[in-house]
Parts: structure tokens; C-alpha cells; sequence
């Protein structure tokens, strides 16, 4: 299975409140995903394994808070998996030591990055980087773009999945800059 | 104590009420961070600029200009402005120390203009987002997460977001802040996507 070389990557967002705005790429990325398919391929599956949303941080954007928004009619995240462009991840393996070593990982680049405690680090942005650890690990995927407006998860999932030997099968994307180049192509 | 010495509070005290002054009137705030921004401007650049009346216009310059925070650059006419670097560092309770900066004044300039910001101030006060704004400093400089600002500041994490962001610009003015991460032209061109 999934063998049309780097259509196949895993992307992750957590562009949260705009994430309905990635459907300009989106759209991008299937034309080129349909013409890199083998005949007769699913398209629509290979679209919902193409954008992933780790499930802590989907259990975030569908929580109390997500209802806050007071313009939104639908919880965006929503929108975009019934539209099937987004797919929620299967729970993390912490059985498979890459996806513990990366957590932990992450979790101890950001408690540096701010000179506090590991273990005051929510797991939601570690989370992030440990899903990208998995489906690397899996051999199933060979490029994972990570999307987020925290810099520090970011660079944190680069930096930990580097040393373990993902460095070039990494790419950490600045969620705010991401925003506003979809923005300008209108 | 000596008159120099008592002059020279007095004349601290009179910069602190000026400073509340530029706080609490986000119009007079305006001015101030368009002249700071701008470098130097006359009064119909001000009036331009951020469509003030004449009369308005001019009250607000003279009244910073009086109190000291604005200067004249020119002898001549039409006269120019531009704004004093302001740098102060308040200690309350001996443990909370708030900076009042350009950029907090810029901060509160948006109000008139960002229901975001006007909004937070009503809920939070200034000081709340003097707070706020050093925290989209650590955030922009990659050392705290939204995730994280949400717990040091007690609310949740979408509105930490949402102030965070409405900041950011503000930040990316007045400080030093590298950018980091791919573009999504570097997704585009890795991705060969235009196929």
C-alpha cells in the first residue's frame, strides 16, 4: 500500500481555528495526488491519510472551548473530516519506544525552551511530533510536514526527531506564516 | 531632601501621569505610536494618517507635547514630531513587575480597532495586557506554547490563542524575532504541488 513516494505525506495540523483555510492547499495537493496515484486507487482515502489531526488535539478543538467561537456556525474540524480531507489519528503507540522517546522528547525541549518543569508541559503539542515519530517508524510514510503556531512545538518535534534519526523526513511549518500565504493566494 | 532631588521627582511623577495618560486614552495613544513607527510627522500627516480632525489633531499634540512624551524636531513651519522613547518599569507588591514600552502603548493604540484587544483590556485591565504582551514575546521567540500562557494566565487555551495572535503583530514591530519553520512556499516547491 501507499507507494506514490512523497504524495504520501503525513500532515499534521493544528492550525486549529483556520484549519478550514488549508483547503486551498488542500486542493492543491490532490491534484497532484491524483496524478501521482496508481489507476484505479482510492482517492478519497488517500486524501484522509494525506491531513492528520493527533486525537488529543482533536479531543482539544471539539471541546468547551471550541464552542466559544462565537461566528461558527460548525466546529471547523468538523467541517473538514465530514468534507473528508481531515482524518482524526489512531491512538498513539506508547508501546513503540520512538513514539515514547519523541513524547518525552518534545515534552523536555519546551520545559528547557521556557526553564520550567517537564512535567507542568501539556502533552497536546508533543503529541504532534510523537505522530509524526509513528508513522515515520511505520515505514508507511516517508515526509511529515508538522503544522503549528507554537514555535517551540515545532522546533522541539525537529530537533527530537532528528536526533532519532528523521532528520530529513522532518519539516516543521510556521502555522501563522502558513495562514497568511493561503490568505494572500485568496 | 535636596530641591534637585525633589525636582527631579516631581518631574518622575509628572512622566508616570503622562505615560497613564497615553494608557488610558487609546486616541492619545495613537498618535504617540504613529510617531514612533513613523519616525517624525507634521499635523496634517497626523490627521492623514489616522483621520483625525484638525481641532482634535492638534489638541492631542499639543497635550503630548506638554506633558513630554512628544517633541518638536523642526524650528520651522510646518512644524514636525516625534515621539520619546518610553521605558518604565513598574514593582507592585515588590514581586509583579509590568513594563510600560512603545509597544504596550501600541498595544493599547489598537483598541480603537481591535475588539480583540478593547475587549481583553475591559476583562483584564492594562496591566493584564502588559502581562499578555510579554508573554507573545516568549511565544514569538519560540520559549512558551498558547498551551502554556493558557496556564500561567488561568483562562483557557482558545482565549490565549486569540489575544496571543492579536499581539503578534505588535511584537513582530517592536522586537527582534527571527522567523522559524518552512513557508508554505518550501511545502509547495518540496512538494512539486503546481504539477
Amino acid at each position: 500500500m501507499r507507494r506514490w513516494r512523497t504524495w504520501l505525506t503525513l500532515r499534521i495540523s493544528t492550525c486549529e481555528r483556520a484549519s478550514h483555510r488549508g483547503y486551498g492547499l488542500f486542493r492543491r495537493s490532490r491534484k497532484a495526488l491524483k496524478a501521482a496515484l496508481p489507476a484505479g486507487a482510492d482517492l478519497r482515502q488517500a486524501q484522509r491519510d494525506h491531513l492528520v489531526v493527533p486525537e488529543r488535539i482533536y479531543g482539544k478543538l471539539i471541546g468547551t472551548e471550541a464552542r466559544e467561537i462565537e461566528e461558527a456556525e460548525a466546529i471547523p474540524i468538523d467541517v473538514a473530516i465530514d468534507n473528508g480531507w481531515v482524518r482524526v489519528a489512531d491512538p498513539l503507540e506508547y508501546t513503540n519506544p520512538v513514539v515514547l522517546k519523541t513524547m518525552d522528547g518534545i515534552q523536555r525541549y519546551i520545559a528547557n525552551a521556557g526553564d520550567r518543569p517537564a512535567d507542568e508541559i501539556e502533552r497536546a503539542d508533543p503529541a504532534l511530533g510523537a505522530l509524526a515519530a509513528q508513522a515515520l517508524s511505520s515505514g508507511d510514510v516517508t515526509h511529515a510536514y508538522i503544522y503549528t503556531t507554537d514555535i517551540a512545538a515545532g522546533e522541539g518535534a525537529e530537533t527530537v526527531l532528528g536526533s532519532e534519526g528523521y532528520g530529513d523526513a522532518v519539516t516543521f511549518v510556521d502555522g501563522f506564516s502558513f495562514i497568511d500565504d493561503l490568505l494572500e493566494e485568496g | 531632601m535636596s530641591q534637585t532631588a525633589s525636582r527631579q521627582e516631581g518631574e518622575i511623577v509628572r512622566d508616570f501621569l503622562s505615560i497613564a495618560d497615553l494608557l488610558e486614552q487609546p486616541q492619545l495613544a495613537r498618535v504617540y505610536a504613529y510617531l514612533y513607527r513613523e519616525g517624525e510627522a507634521t499635523v496634517s500627516e497626523l490627521i492623514d494618517a489616522l483621520n483625525l480632525s484638525q481641532g482634535t489633531a492638534y489638541t492631542y499634540v499639543n497635550q503630548l507635547t506638554d506633558t513630554g512624551v512628544l517633541t518638536p524636531t523642526t524650528d520651522t513651519q510646518p512644524q514636525r514630531y516625534a515621539a520619546i522613547e518610553i521605558e518604565l518599569t513598574l514593582t507592585i507588591d515588590g514581586d509583579r513587575e509590568y513594563t510600560i514600552s512603545p509597544a504596550l502603548i501600541a498595544a493599547v493604540a489598537r483598541r480603537a480597532t481591535d475588539d480583540t484587544i478593547d475587549s481583553y483590556i475591559d476583562r483584564h485591565g492594562i496591566h493584564g495586557l502588559a502581562t499578555a504582551l510579554t508573554h507573545t514575546i516568549a511565544r514569538e521567540r519560540g520559549e512558551t506554547t498558547h498551551r502554556l500562557v493558557a496556564d500561567d494566565l488561568d483562562m483557557s487555551e482558545l482565549e490565549a490563542e486569540v489575544i496571543l495572535q492579536a499581539l503578534r503583530p505588535i511584537v513582530r514591530e517592536h522586537f527582534a524575532v527571527d522567523d522559524s519553520g518552512a513557508s508554505l512556499a518550501d511545502v509547495v516547491d518540496a512538494e512539486n504541488l503546481d504539477v
